[in-house]
């Protein structure tokens, strides 16, 4: 079967969105080229890309497109994926996105050395930490790592208060119920970004 | 003696193909199924496409059952027998004759291209089972 073939048939695959299927197919494909995996729109995508992601993260070849790789991985929160593409290419530009993520891809944030990081990066990551949903415990659980710490100054802390305060303060909410709710979180946020410059 | 036999069998097929297919049936049997050559199998199979009827379909099943069909005889547009089928929207037709060509042989022997055709159609289709089976 020649490439054309395979490819043909992976990309039926992957519409038809079967991991089962694409497990027999990958036994003589061997590989996934990554411009056949989409950017999932919904939420059954989302779910199926995620599975094969984490499931058949050696048959892609992360070196194909990065980018499109990252962007999938941390759309759909396949933390296998988005650990192996973080240990082979060191990208920390996209900490910021894994902050905010799911559990399991925020998790992966505790295996990188925050000593390593640059204070402009870890500044982004912690705001993103911040507007998550579990702030609090993301919050702590990156002061505790030592994500708070500046790599500049020995002992200095990282400034991120006035800013996250006037990113916070910029943003526009719906006028219905989520909206309000979404605003009081906001509050919160802030007084405890208060508290944290205060300290 | 041979030749009495193969116009038996072209006749047969042009039954078909003409929409007599209670008739064709009616004459044919297994033995006489399993004596056809792979392409008069195939233009057989052709024949069958736009047919939908019982007679039909119980030719169909005689020839799954018995034939050997050849995938590389084309039609008169020099259309492949798997693209006709395709072509005529005969999914249940599609899903019977995968049966027989299961990923190696289709490797074997050059039959590839048919092969992920078909599993792409039957995908395509929803069909699953036999896909899967076809892939296996």
């Amino acid at each position: 079967m020649d490439e054309e073939e395979s490819c043909r048939v992976l990309e039926s695959i992957l519409a038809y969105q079967d991991l089962e299927l694409l497990g027999i197919a990958l036994k003589y494909t061997r590989n996934i080229p990554t411009e056949l995996l989409q950017v999932p729109e919904d939420e059954r995508e989302n779910r199926f890309m995620r599975e094969l992601l984490n499931l058949y993260v050696k048959y892609i070849d992360i070196q194909d497109d990065t980018k499109r790789l990252w962007r999938i991985s941390l759309c759909c929160g396949a933390e296998v994926m988005a650990e192996r593409l973080l240990k082979k290419t060191e990208d920390y530009q996209y900490l910021p996105q894994i902050a905010e993520g799911r559990e399991e891809v925020f998790d992966l944030l505790l295996g990188v050395p925050a000593r390593k990081v640059l204070d402009e990066v870890k500044k982004e990551v912690l705001y993103s930490a911040l507007v998550s949903e579990h702030w609090k415990e993301r919050l702590e659980t990156l002061e505790q790592k030592g994500w708070t710490k500046s790599s500049r100054q020995r002992k200095g802390k990282i400034q991120f208060a006035d800013e996250s305060i006037r990113r916070l303060e910029k943003k526009k909410y719906a006028s219905d119920r989520r909206g309000k709710l979404e605003q009081v979180a906001d509050k919160e946020r802030i007084r405890f970004v208060k508290a944290y410059g205060q300290e | 003696m041979l030749g009495s036999r193969i116009e038996e069998q072209e006749r047969m097929i042009e039954l078909v193909r003409q929409g007599a297919c209670k008739r064709a049936l009616q004459e044919m049997d297994e033995k006489a199924v399993q004596k056809m050559r792979p392409e008069q199998v195939s233009r057989l199979l052709s024949a069958l496409i736009p047919f939908r009827s019982r007679p039909a379909r119980e030719i169909e099943e005689l020839v799954f059952q018995n034939g050997r069909w050849s995938w590389t005889e084309k039609d008169e547009e020099g259309f492949w027998l798997h693209e006709q089928i395709i072509r005529g929207g005969r999914v249940d037709m599609a899903a019977k004759a995968a049966e027989r060509i299961r990923k190696r042989e289709a490797g074997d022997s050059g039959l590839s291209f048919v092969w992920a055709e078909l599993v792409v159609y039957l995908l395509d289709k929803c069909q699953r089972l036999p896909a899967r089976n076809m892939l296996e």
